[in-house]
């Protein structure tokens, strides 16, 4: 089967194709039940075994915590390197990108580590354009969609993202910005919509409303499904005024989010700079930081674990994979057919079906820019605490894409061997872990001294057990302690400054990583896994964003 | 990016499957010296415990970081002198072996005080103590006349007379005293002109409520046995005759006309031995009988002369003890058959008997421990340890402290058995005299022993295990009963 015949979708399969991704639907749940299960049992079993292994794994993890926490310090300080960089600056000059390339070259070493750093990301980045298969086109060729998906959020929660692009520094005038709206959302939505289209489309190219009729055959109640039709406005749009797609890069955003000044110079610098630009998505790092210290601390901690958790995946490009707002080629999600339109996961569906549709050769560049987002929030600790869960189940939900992605690549035959091994192993260990870790760090590291001081008190594995695991577990407190000294450099800042106690008390909410990573991480994974498994689909759910703060409408 | 991410990840992978089979095999209790003669040495791991805690512990002169309770782990396997040292408390010194791979216990120390701290309970002098053995509560004579009977409350601490003022039933003479091992009940036999009553007495703290039985209990017996948990319910022997007496409703029925060698209870069933050496368990409620064993191909003089005191001890296991001192053990696979037995008591948590004679003092074990046991060949014939064979006329003697130690009367003396910890020898120690011919009181639960002091006679309390350390005991017993 040709990739570009394979139908990235959860019904489009039929006959054997279906039932092999049937069977591939258990997979996950059933080996994420069998280690905790399994382990369990063992423990009574052979609790000895049990204890050996329960050591060797949580050694596995601290060294996991050493390597990760090197590359999350790495990545900070990258994007503090880039922090200063005047991306617009950098466009620019690329209109003359060979003499650029050689001025940066002879330049002086720059003062600082920072700069020296920008300085040689930049020439790699250049050298790259020009080494690239077609030369890049001129900056001011490019254009910018933005799609915002809205189903019931009101005019607070997306009306400052669209200021912020208008005030961004690249010419918002290059920017078409679609508020997708879900022909369904709430009448005051709609009107919302439309309030912010009169108030700031002049700054724009445009700046549309979509509205997406409900019921379309085929469709099933998921983002997915607007931002495709959407994106087919977009597309229209850009045919009609005959805009090549392959010099627009499309962004499709949360209704809450909130990009930096700098973020399309960012964005279209490295579109500009990627060799393949048009089989490449782009990712920033995003901080959920409109609504921090309104929020609640668990949900505080998980989110920042999001923004560390790109943060280190950015330091691997082969593995990285678009994940909430993100950026790609208009081209390439026109070429692959946009969006699933029956699939919850779009973020990640979408890099998927990409990968499979151009047979491997897709890639995702991160970005060392961030955007800002709201933590999820309720009017109350007990309704944040729900909706943080059915958050985390629907992010959860990507293991929908396993069985896709596995019978994609059984059936493909151009993507190399160890690449659809590597790339399918890496999915399945992700969801596995996601489900399975927290449970035997916290749960299952004590059982085992437990059980052998039972029946085993003679064992000298009674008395060691615990000693080593403890002596383990005080050496990843020098892991929290990173997260907590780097989670300060997220903190927003408030009106006024932010007290120190209040830093402290935001370092302090660290501890509550192991029951947080249970609650909100392994059981609403183990949820969705088990879900595919018993064919129980879910449905897409629209997570509510409140803010405490009632600012006033930004004037335009 | 890309080398560094390669480097450190190929960095902590070889640094981790280097390390990791170290970590496991130390878990294991293997440490591996390459400098050291024996390069790979199995370690095994001695825990100490004592009461009181907070003991300072050397090995070998090296005095360890953690006080008691400890795990020392790593050593190599061999013998260590373990001393424990704790202010106001003799210096605590054994030799024990760690054997590699294992973990050598020492925890069931009991530190011995420099002096027995006696506290008195009473200025009154009494002249009889009576023990009702695993309760909370001692009898207390100063006369024979029943309003001169006293209870004390071990928890309140307090004595209460056991005949409220003005009671009708002052002036009788107390005949006998009978007591059930375990039961805060007892039956008290009086006569008052000439006539003679019997009571069932029930402490209901701080009143004793004595029940008229006069007419339910003959004026004489072989025995007399009731189950703690169910005071109501009197079995009486009187030759081959046992008779159930519910108190309650005033009603006697027989329960076995003849033949009965000897009986025990537990709970509301009733254990026989019949003249042809059945044994049989008896519904006490419709009286039918069901065979358990036979003790008829048992060598000569296995069982006792009735009347026959039965405890059931187990599946299968059966204690026999018999008015002419044997004491005889039924064991599913062993038995044991020893003469002169004063009496024994049985500890229900380890499976340990311990008994007396009036010169020594022995262990036996119900079952053999797990690891011990050899499917080849089974033991026909179980010896007891005896672990004291210096005494005249032991009296009393009961577990203490999780039945590590063995408290005992010998004549006017009292005095405490530690256990060996595997070297084969204990250590006895003196605690407190008493008045003579009477008797002691202990309960592991209260840690406390109770005597009549010599000379004054005086009620006193003497501290054996510490307060801390029975609470401690009693929340782990809790904790197994429950399973945290």
């Amino acid at each position: 089967m040709d990739s570009r015949e394979f139908v990235f979708s959860r019904n489009a399969a039929t006959g054997k194709l279906r039932s092999l991704q049937r069977f591939l639907e258990f997979v996950p749940a059933t080996c994420s039940w069998l280690i905790i299960v399994g382990l369990l049992v063992l423990m009574f079993v052979e609790p000895v075994i049990t204890a050996l292994f329960i050591i060797a794994f949580v050694l596995s993890w601290l060294f996991r915590m050493v390597y990760s926490n090197t590359l999350l310090a790495l990545s900070f300080y990258r994007l503090s390197a880039e922090e200063k960089t005047d991306w617009m600056g950098r466009l620019l000059r690329m209109e003359r990108l060979e003499e650029y390339a050689e001025e940066v070259a002879r330049e002086p070493r720059k003062a600082t580590m920072k700069e020296r750093t920008s300085q040689r990301n930049l020439l790699r980045d250049l050298r790259a354009a020009l080494d690239g298969k077609e030369p890049p086109p001129e900056w001011h060729e490019v254009r910018h969609v933005v799609l915002i998906p809205v189903a019931r959020e009101t005019r607070e929660i997306f009306e400052p993202g669209i200021v912020s692009i208008a005030q961004g520094t690249f010419p918002s005038e290059k920017v078409l910005v679609i508020l997708a709206v879900e022909g369904r959302a709430p009448a005051e939505t709609i009107a919302d919509a439309r309030a912010v289209q009169e108030a700031w489309g002049s700054r724009f190219m445009d700046l549309q409303v979509v509205l997406h009729p409900d019921g379309i055959p085929g469709e099933a109640r998921v983002k997915g499904a607007n931002s495709t039709f959407a994106a087919k406005a977009a597309a229209e749009f850009m045919r009609v005024r005959g805009i090549g797609y392959d010099r627009v890069v499309l962004s499709c955003f949360d209704a809450d989010t909130v990009v930096s000044p700098q973020y399309f110079g960012c964005l279209t610098y490295h579109f500009l700079t990627c060799p393949n630009r048009n089989r490449a998505g782009f990712q920033p790092i995003p901080v959920y930081t409109n609504n921090f210290w309104e929020a609640p601390s668990f949900a505080r901690i998980l989110d920042i674990s999001s923004s560390f958790y790109m943060l280190v995946e950015a330091t691997n490009p082969e593995k990285l994979v678009t994940f909430s707002s993100h950026s790609m080629s208009f081209k390439a999600l026109v070429d692959i057919g946009y969006w699933p339109v029956d699939m919850v996961s779009d973020d990640s569906a979408v890099y998927w079906k990409a990968f499979i549709h151009f047979d491997g050769d897709y890639r995702v560049v991160p970005m060392y820019v961030t955007l800002a987002m709201d933590l999820t929030q309720s009017e109350t600790m007990a309704k944040t605490a729900v909706n943080l869960y059915k958050q985390r189940r629907r992010w959860a939900w990507g293991v929908e894409a396993f069985p896709l992605v596995v019978s994609a690549f059984l059936h493909s035959k151009k993507i190399p061997l160890f690449t659809r091994i590597k790339q399918a192993f890496r999915l399945f260990h992700a969801h596995i872990t996601w489900a399975t870790w927290p449970f035997m760090l916290t749960v299952m590291s004590w059982l085992p001294a437990m059980v052998i001081s039972m029946g085993h008190s003679h064992s000298v594995v009674r008395y060691n057990e615990p000693r080593v695991l403890s002596t383990m577990f005080n050496l990843s407190m020098i892991g929290f302690l990173v997260y907590a000294v780097l989670s300060q450099v997220f903190l927003p800042r408030q009106k006024g400054g932010t007290p120190v106690w209040k830093r402290l008390l935001h370092a302090l909410e660290w501890v509550l990583v192991p029951p947080v990573s249970l609650a909100f991480g392994a059981i609403p994974a183990l949820d969705a896994q088990t879900r595919l498994l018993l064919g129980h689909r879910l449905g897409f759910w629209v997570t509510v964003k409140k803010r405490k703060e009632k600012k006033g409408a930004p004037k335009a | 990016m890309k080398w560094i991410r390669r480097l450190l990840f190929f960095t902590l992978l070889a640094g981790y499957l280097a390390l990791c089979p170290f970590i496991l095999l130390y878990t294991l209790g293997i440490v591996i010296r390459p400098a050291a003669e024996e390069s790979i040495v199995k370690t095994g791991v001695l825990f100490v415990a004592s009461a009181p805690a907070g003991a300072s512990i050397l090995l070998n002169d090296r005095p360890n970081p953690k006080d008691t309770p400890a795990a020392i782990v790593d050593l190599p396997p061999g013998s260590y002198q373990l001393r424990l040292q704790l202010a106001g408390y003799r210096e605590w010194s054994r030799t024990l072996t760690v054997k590699e791979s294992s973990v050598t216990l020492a925890d069931d120390i009991l530190m011995i005080p420099e002096n027995w701290v006696s506290t008195k309970i009473s200025p009154e002098a009494f002249s009889t103590l009576t023990s009702l053995g695993g309760s909370a509560y001692v009898l207390l004579r100063k006369s024979s006349r029943l309003e001169e009977l006293y209870v004390y409350s071990l928890p309140e601490n307090r004595l209460a007379p056991v005949l409220e003022e003005g009671s009708p039933k002052r002036g009788a003479l107390i005949r006998s005293l009978t007591t059930m091992s375990g039961s805060s009940a007892f039956l008290v036999e009086t006569v008052k002109a000439g006539e003679r009553t019997a009571y069932m007495a029930s402490i209901q703290w701080p009143k004793t409520v004595l029940k008229d039985v006069t007419q339910l209990i003959p004026a004489s017996y072989d025995r007399i046995e009731w189950s703690p948990s169910y005071p109501d319910d009197l079995f009486v022997q009187h030759g081959g005759r046992i008779d159930w007496i519910r108190i309650s409703t005033a009603t006697v029925r027989n329960v076995m006309a003849k033949g009965a060698m000897g009986f025990g209870v537990a709970g509301r069933d009733l254990y026989v031995l019949e003249t042809d050496g059945t044994l049989s368990k008896i519904d006490s409620n419709d009286g039918s009988r069901n065979p358990l064993r036979s003790f008829k191909g048992m060598p000569i003089g296995f069982l006792p002369n009735p009347p026959i005191r039965i405890v059931q001890a187990g599946s299968g296991i059966f204690l026999l003890h018999g008015s002419n001192g044997t004491f005889s053990a039924a064991l599913p696979e062993a038995r044991t058959t020893i003469g002169g037995v004063r009496s024994f008591t049985v500890d229900w948590s380890t499976g340990t008997v311990l008994l007396w004679k009036a010169d020594r003092l022995g262990l036996l074990e119900l079952w053999e421990p797990q690891e011990t046991r050899t499917i080849s060949k089974p033991e026909p014939v179980r010896e007891p340890e005896w672990i004291w064979t210096g005494g005249t006329d032991i009296r009393q003697a009961f577990f203490v402290h999780r039945a590590s130690h063995v408290l005992f009367q010998d004549r006017n003396r009292t005095f405490i058995v530690s256990p060996d910890f595997g070297t084969g020898e204990r250590t006895v120690t003196e605690i407190v005299a008493l008045q003579p011919g009477t008797s002691v009181h202990y309960a592991d639960r209260e840690g406390r022993l109770i005597r009549l002091e010599e000379r004054t006679q005086q009620v006193t309390r003497t501290e054996i295990v510490p307060r801390t350390t029975v609470m401690r005991e009693f929340l782990q017993d809790i904790g197994d009963r429950y399973g945290f």
